[in-house]
């Protein structure tokens, strides 16, 4: 028989059990009311410009205080990816999970599942919140406003895939967090140098060493770029935002083929891991 | 039911489980014992495919973990020594998310029955952060049940247990062997393997020294029998009869009875029986003073190793 019904099965079964789980995490509504926040600091912030000019001129003013919000969402899901699978080692509990019907790549999946299914409801929080803010405000909603909202879902998979793999590793969930608290700190601070390294008035008499580190970092940048799956998201924000079809396209396909390889990679580390404490 | 043939499992230089072959029968109860650091717990890993074996292959109701992995899943159901258990939920929804994941039939109706079972009915609306260690182990059996697997694998299933708990689980347990249900139980607590199983394997540094139900293995454990024979009247030339059998190692009289240490080559029972007889005795009743598991295992962990490994050879 084959094991892709049973897998579903299991799949939703787990799927559902964290979901609910999700519903009842402080942290989500945190992390919903401090992206609110921000969106409408960002959105006080054109009216003020409005009030005080008489005029702004932006295509899609709420698509920056939707990129803020969906950023906040996805590094929220990306630290609770991280922790999802560890924290269970960690507590036993998945030991107990396995000895029943469900297989590493049943379990990654319903994982990565209820991380995505939360993912969306937060977008369609969002919207709700979104269309309120434009009704209150006149500000414009256009199709690419609500292309970026929708869209932003698929590209966070990566980002939720990527702590995923990290959760896989690490044996307790501790672990797991600092980990992809590192990397972030990392991605972040090689991004950060590069910009300010590029802002350096270069001339003949520049030190050698510091010609050095910027074409080190941007070798590095580039590398982090296909690393970090915050760039993904990004990448196809930007994409998105442009209005550039096919570089979008591009751009989701790249971002779900890294997904799809970090939730593999995901399944053999489990395997090693083993399910554990 | 449950098949290992050659089974082995090595950690680097450390053999954990070395040529393991053991055969448990449909509706038996296998009791699995031995000393921490014996294997044990390397494998049930194994059984249950959570550990790969080195070398070897395990059968469970005929087929490999991976010819058939989910419907083998489904079949078995598993209590480990510690519960590990989502204390964000209550007993019912607990049940019910197992119920959920072994697609059970009337969930509801089985969740209600495995709860009265286990005298957890009644607390079935609490959340599992509150529950009792012995409460814990009662709602980790719950949920073995819940599926009614065919075969059951218990580890230590009565730890952290007070008497009447393990009354409860030691009811279950041979509820459910007698609807045919087979068992493989590792424990500590020797008095409940001695109760409930059919048959015991002795498990040390990775070996299984010894197989066999329970009278079997205390023979072959006992280099001597010991009698105790209570007669009508003592009588020096009937206790020096006795004395001088070729059979007989050693004699001691206690009141009106008279302990008598065999070699355990035969059971020399009747052999006494009729030369007492035969001087004129009347013997009112005679038994053997058995040897309990918990002597045997210390017997077979710590002493008597040699004389197992030269039974095997000669066998």
């Amino acid at each position: 028989m084959s094991a892709l019904p049973n897998r579903l099965h299991t799949i939703a079964t787990i799927t559902r059990r964290e979901l609910r789980s999700n519903l009842y995490s402080l942290g989500l509504y945190l992390a919903v009311s401090l992206a609110f926040a921000v969106a409408i600091v960002t959105v006080s912030s054109y009216v003020s410009s409005v009030e005080q000019n008489g005029l702004m001129s932006i295509g899609n003013p709420l698509s920056e205080p939707l990129r803020y919000a969906v950023f906040l969402a996805a590094a929220y899901l990306a630290l609770c990816s991280a922790m999802s699978i560890s924290r269970e080692r960690d507590q036993g509990t998945l030991e107990v999970l396995f000895y029943g019907p469900v297989d590493s790549v049943s379990y990654v999946m319903a994982k990565f599942s209820e991380q995505m299914i939360t993912f969306a409801g937060i977008i369609v929080v969002y919207l709700a919140f979104f269309a309120i803010v434009a009704a209150m405000t006149n500000l414009g909603v256009g199709w690419t406003f609500f292309a970026q909202a929708l869209m932003s879902v698929l590209l966070g998979s990566s980002i939720i895939g990527f702590g995923i793999l990290l959760s896989s590793i690490a044996r307790k969930a501790r672990t797991s967090v600092i980990l992809f608290l590192s990397l972030v700190v990392l991605f972040f601070a090689v991004d950060l140098a590069v910009g300010i390294l590029a802002g350096v008035q270069w001339s003949e008499h520049t030190a050698s060493p510091l010609v050095f580190a910027r074409t080190v970092l941007t070798h590095v940048r580039t590398a982090t770029s296909w690393i970090s799956p915050f760039d993904y998201l990004e990448r196809g924000v930007t994409a998105i935002v442009v209005g550039n079809a096919g570089m979008f396209i591009r751009r989701m396909v790249e971002a779900l083929l890294y997904t799809g390889a970090l939730l593999w990679a995901s399944v053999i580390a489990f395997d090693r891991k083993g399910v554990r404490r | 039911m449950l098949k290992t043939s050659g089974l082995v499992k090595k950690y680097d230089r450390l053999t954990a489980v070395d040529n393991l072959n053991i055969h448990v029968q449909k509706g038996e109860i296998y009791g699995f014992l031995g000393p921490n650091g014996a294997g044990k717990t390397t494998t049930i890993m194994m059984l249950l495919g959570m550990e790969k074996p080195s070398k070897g292959t395990i059968e469970l109701f005929g087929k490999q973990m991976r010819q058939d992995y989910f419907a083998i899943r489904r079949r078995v159901g598993v209590l480990s020594e510690f519960q590990f258990l989502y204390e964000d939920m209550t007993a019912y929804e607990y049940l019910r998310f197992f119920a959920r994941l072994y697609e059970v039939d009337k969930p509801d109706a089985k969740i209600q029955e495995v709860l009265s079972r286990l005298d957890l009915w009644d607390r079935r609306d609490e959340l599992l952060g509150g529950y009792s260690k012995g409460m814990k182990q009662k709602l980790g059996m719950a949920r073995v049940l819940v599926h009614d697997p065919d075969l059951l694998i218990l580890d230590e299933p009565v730890s952290s247990l007070d008497p009447y708990g393990i009354r409860e689980i030691r009811d279950v347990i041979m509820e459910e062997n007698a609807k045919g249900k087979t068992m493989f139980i590792s424990s500590h607590i020797l008095s409940e393997i001695e109760r409930t199983c059919h048959r015991v394997g002795i498990m040390n540094k990775g070996r299984l020294l010894a197989e066999d139900d329970m009278q079997h293995l205390k023979r072959r454990l006992s280099s001597e029998v010991e009698l105790v024979i209570e007669l009508e009247r003592l009588e020096d030339a009937v206790i020096e009869a006795i004395r001088n059998e070729r059979y007989v190692n050693s004699l001691e009289v206690d009141g009106s009875c008279v302990c008598v240490k065999t070699k355990a080559d035969a059971d020399h029972r009747a052999d006494i029986s009729r030369l007492i007889s035969s001087m004129g005795g009347v013997v009112l009743s005679l038994s053997t003073k058995e040897l309990s598991l918990e002597e045997a295992f210390v017997t077979i962990t710590e002493n008597n190793l040699s004389l197992l490994t030269k039974e095997g050879e000669a066998s």
